[in-house]
Formats: C-alpha cells, sequence, structure tokens
C-alpha cells in the first residue's frame, strides 16, 4: 500500500494502527514550548474543568436558543429528551428496529466477502497487483452517485439498502486487513518459519493474533461507512430512519422528535465505535505498535 | 580576556509529571570559565550537564543563583551565544545555505550579505560542494557539520555544544573532533562543550569540568597538561591514558556512594 | 542514473498492467450489457453514446462545473476553517481536550443524518450546500492540521528559541512547514469529501446540476443515460482526486528524500 493511502487511512480514523503508523488524535499532547511557559495549574487545566465549561455552554446556548426562537427552529433540551421517549412510546422505534436489521445483514455480509478478500490481497502480491486499483478507486469515488443504478436494479425492497450497505462498507475492512497480513508478511512470518510453523499454526498463532487490531479497525471504520450508506440511501428513497428523520424535518415540524432521533444515532454510533476501538485496544499487544516505524 | 564565564550557586529542580515532587537536578553549582579556555563538562547520563549548559545558553531559568558573562547577568537565549545540539535540530525544508542562515536572518542581516556570510561558514566546516542539498540527503556527520557551521555563522563569542558527537558513529567523530579543534583554534572562543566520553573531553579541552551526583554537583575540575595545537598523538598517549583513569574512578565512586 | 531508468521501467510495467486492467473491465462490461444477465447493466456501446448525447443536449458540462463550484466553494470554507481550528487543537492541550471528543466523535456517525435539518436553518440552495459540502471535509482537515503541529518536535522549537526566534515568527518559519505534509495530505482528502459532498449535496438536497442529471435519468428510467452519467461523476471524481494528488506530490518534493 502505499504510504499516501496509509496517512489517508491514519487521518481518516483518529486512531488507526497501520504499517507501524500510529496517529492518536486524542493522546498525543501539544509541544509543551507552544504553550504558554509557566502556566499555572488551574482548574480550567484538569481534563473535565474546562470541558464541562465548554459543553455546559453550549447546552446553555442551545437551550436559550430554543427558548427564543421557538420550537420551530430548535426544540428544548427537556423537549428534545421527551422526543427521545416518544421515539420509544409511539412506535418509530419500529422503524429504527427495520433499519438496524438491514445494517447489520449488510455489514455482516460486507465483512464476510471484505476481510477474506483483505487477506488474499495482504498475503499475495499479484492479486493485490490485480485488485488494488479497482479498490483505491472505487474507495474515492463518489459511492452515492451508485445509488439510482442500484434502485434499478433492485427496486427500493429489502435488497437496495443491503446492497448500499455493503458498497459502503466493504472497502475499510479490505484495506486494513490487506495492510494487517502485509504486516505479518514483513515482521513476523520468517521468524515463525525458522521455527518450523505449520500452516495451520501460522494461521491461528500468528496470522491472526498479529492482525486482528487491523482487522477490528476495519471493522471500526467501515461501520461509520455502513451507516453513512445506510442514512444516505434511505434518504434517497425515503425509506426507514432516513424517512423519519426527513419527515420530522419538514412535514409535519416536529423537531423535538428529529433532535431526539440525531441523539439516538449518535448514541449508538458512539457505543459502538467505542466498543470496537476497546477491542482494538486490547488486541494491540503492549509495546510493539511504535518499533515499526 | 574577554568572554568569561561565571555560574553561582546555580540549582534547578524539575517537576515530576506522574509523582507529585520535584527532581533536584542541580545544586550549589559554582564554576568560572576564561574567556577563549575550550571547557569540556563530563559526568554520567542525565546528571544535569545538558540541563547546566541550557541554563548558561539562557534556555532555561535556574531556581536559584545565576549565570554572568562578563560581568552581565544572562536572562535568556542571545545570539551572541552559539548552540549546537546533540540531535541536529536542522530544518528538513530547508537547503543546507538556508539552515545555516537560520541564526543570521534573526539577526536581520540582509540578503545578500546573509548568503556570504553563510558560504564562508560552510567552507569552514567543508561543506562547499553541499549547499543546495537537504538534510535528508547528508549523513550524520555531515548534518551536525550544518549545525556547528550554523551555529558559527551569526559569530557568536561563545559555542556552547551539548554532546554534539553523540549521535554520529566513532569515525566520524574522531574527524568531527579534529575539525572543531581547527577552527577552534582560529578564532579563539569560549567553548562550553558537554559530553559522556572522557576522552573526548580530554582530547578538545583546555579544562575538564567533572559531574556527578543527584543533585549534581561539580566535584572536580582538571586542567589538561596537553599543548596547542592538540597532536593526533595525545590520543593514544599514556598521559591521556592517566588522567581518564583518573577521572573514571572520580565518578565510579560517585555512582557506588550515591548508588 | 541507473535507479531513474529502473524506475522508469517500473512505471511503464505498472501502466501496462493499469491499461490491461481496464481494458478487461470495458471487455466485461460489454459482455455482461450485452448479454442482460444483470438488469441495470447497459454495455458501454451503449453507454458511450449516450454520454455523447448528455455531453450535447443534457448539459453535462454546465451541471458539472455547477457541482464543482460547490465543492470548491466549500472546500475554501472548509480547508480555512479546519486548518485554523486545526491549529488550536493542535496548539492548546486544553482545547485539544475540549474538542477531541467531538471531532473524534463526528468520524464515527453519519454526517448526512443532518441533511434534513440543513434544510430546515438554510433551506435548500447554494447556501445549504456549501454548508454540507463543509461538514464533509471539515474534519479530516482539523484532525490533520492538529496532528501536524503536534508532531512538531520539542527540540526544533528548543533550537528556535536558542537562536534567538521571534514567538511571532515560530509559526511562520518552524511549526507551519513542519507540519505541512500532515495539512497538505489532510486538504488533499478534504477535496475527495468536498466533491462527495457536493454530489450528496445536489442529490439530496435540490437536485441540482449533477444530481438534476441523475434524477432525471433515474426518472425516465434512461437507463443509457444513467448510467453514462454515473461512469462520468465517477471518472470526474477520480480526476479531481487525482490532480490534488499530483499537487499535494509537487509541494512535498522536499520529503523525497
Amino acid at each position: 500500500m502505499q504510504p499516501s493511502k496509509a496517512e489517508e487511512l491514519r487521518a481518516e480514523a483518529d486512531d488507526l494502527h497501520i504499517e507501524g503508523e500510529r496517529t492518536a488524535v486524542t493522546s498525543v499532547g501539544p509541544p509543551a514550548t507552544l504553550a504558554p511557559i509557566g502556566s499555572s495549574r488551574s482548574i480550567l487545566d484538569h481534563k473535565w474543568g474546562l470541558r464541562l465549561l465548554v459543553y455546559g455552554g453550549i447546552l446553555l446556548a442551545w437551550q436559550v436558543t430554543a427558548m427564543v426562537k421557538g420550537e420551530f427552529f430548535l426544540p428544548t433540551i427537556p423537549a428534545t429528551l421527551a422526543g427521545i421517549v416518544h421515539i420509544f412510546s409511539e412506535g418509530y422505534y419500529v422503524e429504527l428496529l427495520a433499519t438496524l436489521q438491514q445494517l447489520a445483514t449488510g455489514f455482516l455480509i460486507a465483512l464476510a466477502v471484505a476481510i477474506p478478500i483483505g487477506a488474499v490481497m495482504g498475503r499475495f502480491r499479484f492479486v493485490e497487483d490485480l485488485l488494488s486499483p479497482w479498490v483505491n478507486t472505487l474507495f474515492v469515488t463518489s459511492k452515492e452517485s451508485l445509488l439510482p443504478l442500484l434502485i434499478i436494479a433492485f427496486g427500493v425492497a429489502f435488497w437496495y439498502r443491503t446492497w448500499v450497505v455493503i458498497i459502503f462498507a466493504v472497502f475499510f475492512p479490505i484495506i486494513n486487513t490487506a495492510a494487517g497480513v502485509r504486516y505479518v508478511d514483513r515482521e513476523l512470518k520468517e521468524t515463525a518459519r525458522a521455527f518450523a510453523t505449520s500452516p495451520g499454526r501460522m494461521f491461528t498463532r500468528v496470522y491472526l493474533p498479529a492482525a486482528a487490531p487491523f482487522v477490528v479497525a476495519g471493522i471500526r471504520l467501515g461501520f461509520g461507512m455502513a451507516m453513512k450508506g445506510m442514512v444516505i440511501a434511505e434518504l434517497w428513497v425515503l425509506q426507514g430512519t432516513g424517512e423519519l428523520l426527513s419527515r420530522f424535518a419538514r412535514a409535519p415540524r416536529r423537531l423535538d422528535l428529529y433532535y431526539a432521533l440525531v441523539i439516538i444515532i449518535v448514541a449508538f454510533a458512539v457505543m459502538v465505535t467505542e466498543i470496537l476501538k476497546a477491542v482494538e485496544r486490547r488486541l494491540r499487544p503492549v509495546s510493539s505498535t511504535k518499533g515499526t516505524s | 580576556m574577554p568572554g568569561t564565564v561565571e555560574v553561582v550557586n546555580v540549582a534547578k529542580s524539575f517537576r515530576r509529571s506522574s509523582e507529585d515532587g520535584s527532581l533536584s537536578v542541580l545544586n550549589g553549582i559554582d564554576l568560572r570559565i576564561e574567556g577563549g579556555t575550550f571547557c569540556c563538562l563530563v559526568g554520567p547520563s542525565g546528571c544535569g550537564k545538558s540541563t547546566l549548559l541550557r541554563i548558561v545558553d539562557g534556555l532555561i531559568k535556574p531556581d536559584a543563583g545565576e549565570v554572568r558573562i562578563d560581568g552581565e547577568l544572562v536572562t535568556g537565549p542571545s545570539l551572541d551565544r552559539g548552540f549546537v545540539f546533540q540531535q541536529f535540530n536542522l530544518l528538513p525544508w530547508r537547503t543546507v545555505l538556508a539552515n545555516v542562515e537560520f541564526g543570521l536572518e534573526n539577526l536581520g542581516v540582509p540578503k545578500g550579505e546573509r548568503h556570504e556570510r553563510a558560504r564562508k561558514v560552510i567552507k569552514l566546516v567543508d561543506l562547499e560542494d553541499f549547499e543546495s542539498f537537504y538534510p535528508g540527503q547528508l549523513s550524520g556527520g555531515m548534518q551536525q557539520r550544518v549545525g556547528l557551521a550554523r551555529a558559527l555563522a551569526v559569530e557568536p563569542s561563545h559555542l556552547l555544544m551539548d554532546e554534539p558527537f553523540g549521535s554520529v558513529d566513532d569515525q566520524t567523530r574522531m574527524l568531527l573532533q579534529e575539525e572543531l579543534l581547527t577552527i577552534w583554534e582560529q578564532s579563539q572562543k569560549t567553548v562550553v562543550f558537554v559530553t559522556h566520553d572522557i576522552e573526548e573531553a580530554l582530547f578538545l579541552g583546555d579544562q575538564v569540568v567533572v559531574m556527578r551526583g543527584r543533585p549534581s554537583r561539580i566535584t572536580r575540575i582538571i586542567d589538561v597538561p596537553f599543548g596547542r595545537p592538540r597532536a593526533d598523538e595525545v590520543r593514544g598517549s599514556p598521559e591521556l591514558a592517566a588522567l581518564k583513569l583518573e577521572i573514571w574512578e572520580e565518578l565510579r565512586a560517585g555512582a557506588t556512594v550515591e548508588g | 542514473m541507473t535507479h531513474r531508468r529502473r524506475a522508469q521501467s517500473i512505471d511503464r510495467q505498472k501502466l501496462a498492467r493499469w491499461g490491461a486492467s481496464i481494458a478487461l473491465f470495458f471487455i466485461l462490461w460489454e459482455i455482461v450489457g450485452q448479454s442482460g444477465l444483470i438488469l441495470s447493466v447497459v454495455p458501454p456501446t451503449d453507454v458511450f453514446p449516450a454520454l455523447a448525447e448528455l455531453f450535447r443536449d443534457g448539459g453535462l458540462m454546465s451541471a458539472t462545473l455547477g457541482t464543482l463550484w460547490i465543492a470548491a466553494v466549500g472546500f475554501l470554507i472548509g480547508g480555512v476553517l479546519g486548518v485554523v481550528f486545526g491549529t488550536v487543537i493542535g496548539t492548546s492541550e486544553r482545547w485539544a481536550n475540549v474538542w477531541d471528543p467531538i471531532v473524534s466523535g463526528a468520524f464515527a456517525v453519519p454526517i448526512s443524518m443532518f441533511i434534513p435539518v440543513i434544510t430546515v436553518y438554510l433551506g435548500l440552495e447554494f447556501e445549504a450546500k456549501v454548508a454540507l459540502v463543509v461538514l464533509f471535509n471539515i474534519f479530516v482537515i482539523i484532525v490533520n492540521t492538529a496532528t501536524g503541529i503536534r508532531e512538531v518536535p520539542e527540540s526544533i522549537l528548543e533550537m528556535a528559541r536558542a537562536f534567538n526566534t521571534d514567538r511571532r515568527d515560530v509559526y511562520r518559519r518552524i511549526v507551519f512547514p513542519w507540519a505541512s505534509p500532515y495539512i497538505i495530505t489532510g486538504l488533499r482528502i478534504g477535496v475527495g469529501r468536498s466533491v462527495a459532498g457536493a454530489i450528496l449535496a445536489d442529490l439530496l438536497l435540490r437536485a441540482q446540476n449533477l444530481g438534476l442529471v441523475i434524477r432525471e435519468a433515474q426518472g425516465s428510467f434512461q437507463l443509457a443515460e444513467l448510467l453514462a452519467a454515473v461512469f462520468f461523476i465517477t471518472i470526474v471524481a477520480a480526476l479531481t482526486m487525482g490532480l490534488a494528488r499530483l499537487v499535494e506530490w509537487r509541494l512535498m518534493r522536499w520529503k523525497t528524500s
């Protein structure tokens, strides 16, 4: 994989382990000399000090704006929270579940396809040479514009949304799995061969554990893309959760329900992503990440 | 002779981020370096000699005590003192010429004169043909020569060097040492040279200051008896070996007593 | 010298392989299209005439320019704001602490879910579309800028201090040059995101420009035209991003060593 693609992925994710390059946005502090010299330790320096201040300020601004401009512009915080309850009590959650079901289906299919392809690409140079121009090109093209094609092919039934999810979700797992396998080949395979490791054990004891963090990173990023694809697909044909979002914003305008839905979606996305991040962290060996660069 | 450096009762502690409390690195440091002297600071790693050098330069403020140069208090960095770093610290997007000019830019020297002065110094460190190369294209030894040239270009009265040859291989180091002496002997600046290599300190210096302990103190100052210009034979000479042993004993004693 | 010649022959190999891949793709496409295996696949022999017609009568060129214009404006705004904000985050640990969770979160959530509400606040026209494009590209630019600035080593900053560099100049002469590869990479990715965002905006906010072309083709079941439009958009996006990469490469030549 070209270094620039590695950089691109590093940039797309906040915490990604590829080819030994590690960039963690949240954990590296800025150079100390850039910070004011002799800054005293006030409450603002505590991790949550300024955070609470700023977040609290944002919430306050939200509430005030909502109260001043009315519910057609912005729902108040209590109204939004009530909206979350409404989503469940008034049965809208059914649509959410339907969306979720299709999301899960599409995503799992995508993984079942992408991870093996990525593994083969990482393992066999000629496969990578063959496929990587396609993968890289399709990765960066506008997948959104493929939607109409899918509609014509599948109508707007089950497979339409599932296919959209697959198309969106499949790239990161491919690329990251390939990188993980390539990493093993580069760093560890020779050593394992020197110890006469059987192919079976090579797979389970060497490739699997070593490439696992890469694969999980790919899954995490792919999940983000899957959600993105799903929302776009649903907005385009007005189905499922996307339809709800569209409806609540227009006809009739129920911004309390709209933002409630947004909160639910965000909560879901963040939850899944954090879980996957934690899994990824667990799978990474403690010290090795810095060694390969 | 002008350029005398006086360190008076300097102390420095660093606050440790992981625990409360602080690490006392220097305590009660008194030192007088006569102008025009080549003075080497020697000691084990982490003994604060680099910190002391930075305090002399004005990069770090001491917690107690002061540094005076020719009677004037040092309050901050100045282009009267050229600093050479162990990790070179060159700017990778600038050519050799542009890197050497860095300090001159800070002095506000106009472009034409800058080029001239930079080229002169580049010639001095034997990098004439590499003027438009980038640091990434140079070996470690060459990069450090650029660092040296950069410090010399501002024509400072003092040269402060922090283990400058620590990042290069042995042979390159010996060559750089000789080149440094050649350059120095022409100008007679005051040099403060930090190193953990005892032989290097004895070969280069007029004066070797031994530091050890935690917090560090100056335990011995040795006047180096070899003449100038330093002959190559000094390296293998029995006198040097004897002095080296003396210093080593001094350092080792500190290590066992203070653990 | 031999080094360069070897590089050239490798390039030629790559080019040949690329060419073969593309040729294979078109052949496959033609075969599948003619056979009618998959309903919506129209063979290139029908698609390319449709493409030509779109250019002549369908105003494909102006539609493309329209969408690209939205992308460009969004990129400009997002680029400036992103670099500024990224600099703040990269410099100040306090502010990094505050905004990092939000910026990280922005990567995990589908930004498109805000499309309906953008309509509420900004309407369906130009401002709304540009806003969507900015939402698409700004986070990547912020993250890359912040990372680049944080990567500036302490020792280099110490060197700048030792040589008595004006504090104001440190950013201009040291920090930004050092961070520039990251910033430029971020901007390059931002170009791609901007184009994608603009296409989406023209599709979902109010069908205009390229989005309109697609919608019309879809609505009238003109398969060949639809495929032609999609194919063309893909090429345009690929070209834009290729161009961005080229610019990035040229700017970063000193890094080759």
